[in-house]
């Protein structure tokens, strides 16, 4: 049977097909270029030796069982997890509160959205720059009102300088900061979703505030929450840059996330090997726990 | 994350170009003529500020000087940047002809074989030779006879201070103190003059001046084979010891940068005379400028960087890259160079040239780099392979020390440990 033979029907079925895959080629091949194949290439490379100048040599699990055994490996990833568990609740309940009130809000509405989502739009160097100044332990412009509203000089306003907490409260400020706009606005859309119906109906029944929040907006707002919370957890988990430009990771290891440790592995002490088997691990770190809140979503979401 | 999409394209260029890479066969020496084909070459060069604009500066100059050469220079960040920039162009096959290093960073790349040696062009011309350039900064780029870079940019650690404070301390600001010992007496009266007001900036990250503090404690910082630190012997606890002392007594800050060394609360620093051009102009202060102290000897560390030409350019380029070598080595470049940044001039012809002599009356404070050539020694060890590693170890246990207020000995002990643990896979 040939294309000639087919109904029209199917042939058009066809003929939609070839042009669809023929527009998606383009991105298709991007994504498998610079995402899947350098992915399958980092995998190889994670059982090499490799300094990106010399040759490639097999050395099989050894950069695995570097990672594992070492110290600041470790230390990375409770850096990493610090900030995980800090970052992700912080971002979500902020974002959720500012969503409630850009919702419940009725004048400047369009000013409070804008200025809540510029952090979203600045870069993250350029801010984490700027935080780093305002930041600084000598002349930085918190540390003048802290002091000015009578503060007392403690480790902690050493700030980036302070390696008991200091240095990552001031890196998760920068990171909060930077997403809770964007997580606002995505409340504020699960919100407006809600209709109105549910809330006269509790109102009629005399439920108060409390109960419409608990009962009504939290389970409703769970699909907007779930999604939320997703892409939280993804990025506080890949944090570099803003680590990289105020901290470096210092002082004394204390802001060395994951990403950060396998750059430096990676392109100031060229074991590209060793840096690949640790971006390895984090993938599998992600996965687990992205399986882990799949699970959670089918017991605790609910659509309308 | 961009981080690593960067990294994960370099991976990915490395995927298809791997075949290439090892493909640079060794050519026969053919006799040298040379050539009068125009030709354009590439030139990646590092460090922002007025160095920046004088190496600009100079690659014009040496464009307008002669019609057949063109050099495009591109400017690559700071010294990491371009590094990180070059590795991914060896990976890629696609380097430029000529590279602006520190020599910190270029054991690798010289071990593996990706600079031209430049021992045949120094032998064949007859305009210049080695003996036109400070030794010790030439030497700094030998390796197994081969001389591997030809040094552009060259300087030590300088103190500079603050004469303001000195007077308002009390002290006389033409006798800034020349021990440490001196030095800490010198900052309890500064810090003296207020809470936010600190007698000395300790130099926090950059590896180089902490090590030199290591020598000036009678210490040394690597074992002279390379094959283990020396963080637990005396001096070198003590001389974190002293600086972790004046921190705690709150004489002294400990920062990276330059924000407290241009405010003005700082009485005393030490930096790279490479920065003095930049200092002068961004201090509202009256800025002076001293030899660094000693303690039981006065010692410090060469640091800065040369010009390397890849040695899988064409003969041709390699050619063109010699001249423009040639020319930015220069006793008229360099002592334009010198002037206009701060940096030492590694031209034995623009040291002994009337124009610095001119420059050293104008101001004195250029002159201190070179008063300490006598007791400047070639950094702890350029020729490292894991350079960067060991020494990011070390500053940790500074941090560690310092800010933690934990235990001078004990966080070099374990920073060795780790750090010789690594120089033992490079044996």
């Amino acid at each position: 049977m040939n294309f000639r033979d087919l109904s029209p029907k199917r042939k058009k079925k066809i003929h939609d097909h070839l042009v669809v895959g023929v527009c998606l080629a383009p991105s298709a091949l991007v994504v498998m270029v610079f995402t899947y194949m350098a992915f399958i290439y980092c995998i190889y490379l994670s059982f090499n030796n490799w300094n990106m100048l010399s040759r490639i040599r097999w050395i099989g699990l050894q950069n695995y069982v570097t990672a594992f055994t070492s110290p600041e490996f470790y230390n990375s990833l409770k850096v990493t997890f610090q900030y995980v568990l800090v970052a992700v609740p912080s971002c979500v309940l902020i974002g959720l509160m500012i969503g409630m009130l850009l919702n419940w809000i009725t004048f400047a509405k369009g000013f409070f959205r804008l200025m809540l989502f510029l952090p979203v739009i600045t870069s993250m160097v350029v801010a984490a720059v700027i935080w780093k100044w305002l930041f600084d332990p000598n002349v930085g412009f918190i540390n003048h009102i802290l002091f000015s509203l009578g503060f007392q000089p403690s480790h902690w306003t050493r700030w980036t300088q302070d390696p008991n907490g200091g240095a990552l409260a001031a890196v998760l400020v920068v990171g909060i900061w930077k997403r809770v706009g964007y997580n606002g606005v995505l409340f504020l859309a699960g919100l407006k979703s809600i209709s109105v119906s549910y809330y006269e109906a509790a109102t009629i029944d005399g439920a108060n505030a409390w109960q419409k929040f608990r009962l009504i907006t939290l389970p409703l707002l769970s699909p907007t929450t779930f999604i939320v919370t997703m892409l939280q957890f993804f990025s506080a988990f890949k944090v570099i840059e803003s680590v990289m430009v105020m901290t470096k990771g210092g002082p004394a290891k204390s802001t060395e996330v994951l990403v950060l440790y396998l750059y430096n592995n990676a392109f100031s002490f060229l074991k590209m090997g060793y840096a690949s088997a640790v971006s390895v691990v984090l993938f599998a770190v992600i996965m687990f726990f992205t399986l882990i809140q799949m699970r959670l979503e089918k017991r605790y979401v609910h659509y309308q | 994350m961009k981080q690593l999409k960067k990294f994960m394209l370099i991976v990915c260029i490395v995927c298809s170009m791997t075949g290439m890479l090892f493909a640079q066969g060794q050519k026969a020496e053919p006799e040298y003529v040379a050539s009068t084909e125009p030709i354009t070459i590439e030139f990646w060069y590092s460090i922002g500020g007025n160095p920046q604009k004088a190496t600009k500066a100079l690659v014009e100059k040496f464009n307008a000087s002669q019609s057949r050469i063109t050099v495009e220079a591109v400017y690559g960040g700071s010294y990491e940047d371009t590094t990180k920039k070059l590795l991914a162009s060896v990976v890629a096959g696609d380097t430029p002809v000529v590279a602006h290093m520190a020599m910190a960073y270029t054991a690798q790349f010289v071990v593996d074989g990706y600079f031209e040696s430049l021992n045949k062009y120094f032998a064949r011309d007859k305009q210049v030779s080695e003996a036109d350039f400070v030794k010790g900064l030439l030497e700094l780029n030998r390796f197994k006879g081969e001389l591997y870079g030809l040094p552009f940019n060259c300087s030590n650690p300088i103190m500079f201070y603050n004469k303001d404070l000195f007077r308002a301390a009390g002290l006389d600001p033409e006798k800034p103190p020349v021990t440490w010992d001196e030095l800490y007496e010198y900052a309890k009266k500064i810090k003296a003059l207020g809470p936010d007001i600190y007698g000395f900036n300790i130099e926090r990250g950059s590896g180089w001046i902490s090590q030199g503090y290591t020598w000036q404690f009678g210490g040394e910082w690597i074992a002279q084979d390379n094959s283990s630190v020396k963080w637990t012997d005396a001096p070198a606890v003590e001389a974190l010891q002293f600086m972790q002392k004046m921190f705690n007594e709150g004489l002294a800050v400990y920062m990276g940068g330059n924000t407290m060394d241009f405010s003005g609360k700082v009485g005393m620093t030490i930096r790279s005379t490479a920065t003095l051009t930049d200092t002068i102009q961004s201090v509202k202060y009256d800025l002076g400028v001293a030899a660094i102290p000693g303690k039981v000897k006065k010692q410090v560390p060469i640091g800065g960087g040369s010009l390397y030409v890849f040695q899988n350019a064409s003969q041709a380029e390699k050619d063109a890259a010699w001249e423009f070598l040639k020319f930015m080595g220069s006793a008229e470049s360099q002592m334009y160079w010198a002037a206009t940044t701060g940096y030492q001039a590694s031209s034995v012809g623009a040291l002994n040239s009337a124009e610095m002599q001119a420059l050293w009356a104008k101001d004195p404070r250029f002159k201190t780099t070179y008063d300490q050539i006598s007791y400047a020694v070639v950094e702890d060890q350029t020729r490292l392979i894991p350079f960067n590693e060991v020494r990011s170890i070390f500053n940790e246990a500074w941090d560690a020390t310092i800010l933690k207020n934990g235990n001078a000995a004990e966080t070099l002990k374990a920073a060795q440990d780790r750090a010789n643990k690594i120089l033992a896979q490079y044996k």
